[in-house]
């Protein structure tokens, strides 16, 4: 079977990682310090999404990312460097929400933005991405996740299935079940986007 | 074992299960080959595949407005470095973006005009020679993307648009666009609702030729 060209960029991506990761092993806390810099916006996102509040979504990233400091030969080279870290954080977050008794921080979700002197287009655009926004704050965390790492971060189902630890018929019956909440729920609303 | 394809489900049902994947630039050669196939016979399929590429283009423009992770403070590793702060940033992408697309119009604007006397004046001396009686299909659409689009996004307003890049990019970062000729107000309405396109316009098609 041949290699599906369009990995080749990821072989690229992949490959400045494992140089990343190389440096990191012999204690460059440079290459610590990139791949933070790679990681956190991502792993940040995703983790917000799954454990919703800010403070204990950092404290989730900041943990993935020392496991990468602290352990960095428990990453044997089986998956992406992105997935590897992915699932760690997803089972960290996990854990996390069930800690996180209080109730969810609204202050997550950006409120609408002061609605003078902005276009009637954009407004619509902004009230559908608040409704987009609550839409998936609405789904179960599992549904969330795939949500999340196909739409934000472009990952394959099986990739999410390895960051989720679960069988790849499992993420595409979640996805479905998911897609039909948020159509559901945008009833309409995406065409704002267009 | 990476390559087992579901074929427990029909095409359709697969391609029902595989759109969001499809969309977002995913699947294998073989299961693309399995929902380009089947797309081509179902209207339904067709439908949700337009359906699945605004709910892309509704992520990606999410994506863009300012939905924070957490702050980005990086921990200090104790145990193999000293105690540093080190005071991360980010960047602030929509400005930049704005700031790039801004300089993109002004670009293309002024070169849609010469870009489009030159297609005209060059189409008429090429003549392909395996090709003497269907014409090729010359660009009648110009079109700028987004800078940050990701190929597949691009993929489906293409497809929602039944539009071809047939050149490009140009030195402002154009693509010059095939599109059916009576079809081209549509596909032109289609580009420009979309979130991932930064302008689009027709050029000089000779209808009388």
């Amino acid at each position: 079977m041949t290699q599906d060209p369009r990995r080749e960029g990821e072989t690229g991506a992949a490959g400045g990682d494992l140089r990343l990761l190389a440096l990191l092993r012999a204690g460059h806390l440079s290459a610590f310090e990139s791949l933070y810099r790679l990681y956190q916006p991502r792993l940040g996102r995703f983790v917000l999404h799954l454990v919703r509040r800010a403070g204990t979504a950092e404290e989730v990233v900041n943990d993935t990312m020392m496991v990468l400091w602290n352990k960095p030969d428990s990453f044997q080279g089986q998956s992406k460097l992105s997935t590897w870290l992915f699932a760690i954080a997803y089972r960290k977050a996990i854990r996390a929400r069930l800690g996180e008794d209080e109730p969810v921080d609204d202050s997550v979700v950006p409120e609408l933005p002061d609605e003078e002197a902005v276009p009637d287009r954009d407004f619509a655009r902004k009230r559908a991405a608040t409704l987009l926004r609550a839409a998936i704050d609405d789904l179960s965390p599992d549904h969330r996740a795939v949500v999340h790492l196909t739409y934000f971060q472009g990952a394959s189902y099986r990739e999410i299935a390895d960051i989720m630890g679960c069988p790849t018929d499992t993420v595409k019956t979640r996805m479905f079940h998911a897609r039909r909440h948020l159509k559901q729920k945008l009833d309409g609303e995406l065409a704002d986007w267009l | 074992m990476g390559n087992i394809i579901p074929l427990h489900g029909n095409p359709h049902s697969t391609t029902q299960e595989l759109l969001p994947w499809y969309v977002n630039g995913t699947l294998d050669a073989h299961e693309r080959q399995i929902v380009d196939e089947h797309l081509l016979v179902c209207a339904e399929c067709r439908a949700e595949l337009e359906s699945e590429s605004r709910m892309a283009n509704a992520f990606a423009r999410l994506a863009d407005e300012a939905l924070p992770g957490p702050p980005a403070r990086l921990p200090v590793p104790k145990a193999r470095a000293g105690r540093t702060r080190w005071p991360f940033r980010t960047t602030a992408a929509p400005v930049r973006f704005a700031l790039i697309a801004a300089s993109q119009l002004l670009i293309v604007a002024a070169s849609i005009g010469l870009y489009a006397n030159l297609a005209t004046s060059t189409a008429s001396d090429y003549h392909a020679l395996s090709a003497p009686a269907a014409p090729r299909p010359a660009g009648n659409v110009i079109a700028v993307f987004r800078p940050d689009v990701s190929e597949q996004i691009l993929r489906a307003t293409l497809r929602l648009a039944g539009a071809r890049i047939v050149d490009g990019p140009t030195t402002a970062d154009a693509y010059v666009l095939a599109v059916s000729p009576d079809r081209v107000d549509a596909a032109v309405a289609s580009l420009r609702a979309q979130p991932s396109v930064v302008l689009v316009q027709p050029i000089g098609t000779d209808k009388s030729r």
